[in-house]
């Protein structure tokens, strides 16, 4: 049964990427909720078909296989979607002879990094712009709040640049 | 009927993943505090200890319960990571908090000094610290090129898993 469990779980993974690949192309909704949506629905699903075909199949063994492949999936996209490191990385590897002044890094991919933030806290309500000057909305002052608290609790009393 | 009850080491692994988020909130009241990388890296130790130390009280004859105990493990590892990088070092959630702490109105290289401590040229030099440490990129005179062996094959996999994704990338 554990190994049957384990197969099970593979199974679903595979169909969870399978499923990703044609809903992220089919919708024009945030990733990471396709990614959640899409992997419990498969989840939910391979549960009941497993103890439809196979009572007594062990739950942990199938759904650690899954859960983990799933996270990995996510930490991917996390990494390769967001990361402003990996992509100056790329953007140095497409520029000619893979080189690339410092100053063109942080005028080329840097700063339009932030304007793009700003862009997203602007659609998001978090943030409205008056002239050239930009202030947090209630809602964002509401969601800094939340954020704060939480940075409290895990004693982080810095945030942004990294420690080397 | 599916059976939900965990055999040992799962059911360590588990309790044992608690003591990520436990170790971290922990560890800023020690005298030695160290930065938020190294407080990351410690609370990983104490977990995957607590792991090996409770699955050797447990026991179990089965490797596939180890097997799925660490892939548990692994799971949280990813989990706690993804939650501490965007809490500590969260680009948009850091621009955000830096707003908050300003109480007023900014223009926007206000707001970028806010949020990085001086303009956006010493945030592009932290980030670029990053890729250099890791010898992906090197720097000379100026310029900073890709590095031919571990450079060149980063930013490969990276266009690839762009690709993969299927999702525009975005500056």
């Amino acid at each position: 049964m554990i190994i049957t469990s384990m197969l099970s779980g593979l199974i679903a993974l595979a169909a969870f990427l399978i499923a990703v690949q044609i809903l992220t192309r089919l919708t024009t909704a945030s990733p990471v909720m396709v990614y959640f949506l899409t992997a419990l629905f498969i989840h939910l699903g391979a549960m009941a078909g497993g103890a439809w075909i196979y009572p007594g199949l062990s739950y942990w063994h199938g759904a650690t296989i899954y859960w983990f492949g799933f996270m990995a999936y996510l930490f991917a996209f996390g990494a390769f979607y967001k990361s402003i490191s990996l992509l100056i990385l790329q953007q140095i590897y497409s520029a000619q002879g893979h080189r690339m002044s410092l100053d063109r890094v942080a005028t080329d991919i840097v700063l339009p990094c932030f304007t793009n933030r700003i862009d997203v806290m602007l659609d998001g309500g978090l943030v409205r712009q008056e002239d050239d000057k930009y202030t947090l909305t209630e809602q964002g002052k509401k969601t800094a709040g939340k954020i704060a608290k939480l940075q409290k609790l895990f004693g982080i009393d810095q945030c942004g640049l990294y420690d080397h | 009927m599916i059976d939900f009850i965990p055999s040992g080491p799962i059911a360590a692994a588990l309790a044992a993943s608690f003591l990520i988020p436990v170790t971290l909130i922990v560890s800023q009241w020690t005298s030695w505090r160290p930065q938020l990388g190294r407080r990351y890296r410690l609370a990983l130790a104490v977990a995957w200890m607590g792991w090996a130390i409770l699955f050797t009280i447990v026991g179990s004859f089965d490797p596939w319960d180890y097997l799925a105990g660490g892939l548990i493990m692994l799971t949280a590892t990813m989990i706690s990571f993804n939650i501490w990088g965007l809490l500590a070092w969260g680009f948009m959630l850091s621009m955000l908090m830096a707003a908050h702490r300003q109480q007023k109105p900014l223009s926007r290289d206000q707001w970028i000094a806010a949020q990085s401590g001086g303009t956006y040229h010493l945030f592009s030099r932290n980030r670029l610290t990053i890729l250099t440490n890791m010898n992906l990129v090197r720097e000379e005179e100026g310029m900073v090129g890709i590095t031919p062996g571990m450079g060149r094959m980063m930013a490969r996999i990276g266009l690839l898993a762009s690709a993969w994704y299927g999702i525009r990338r975005i500056p």
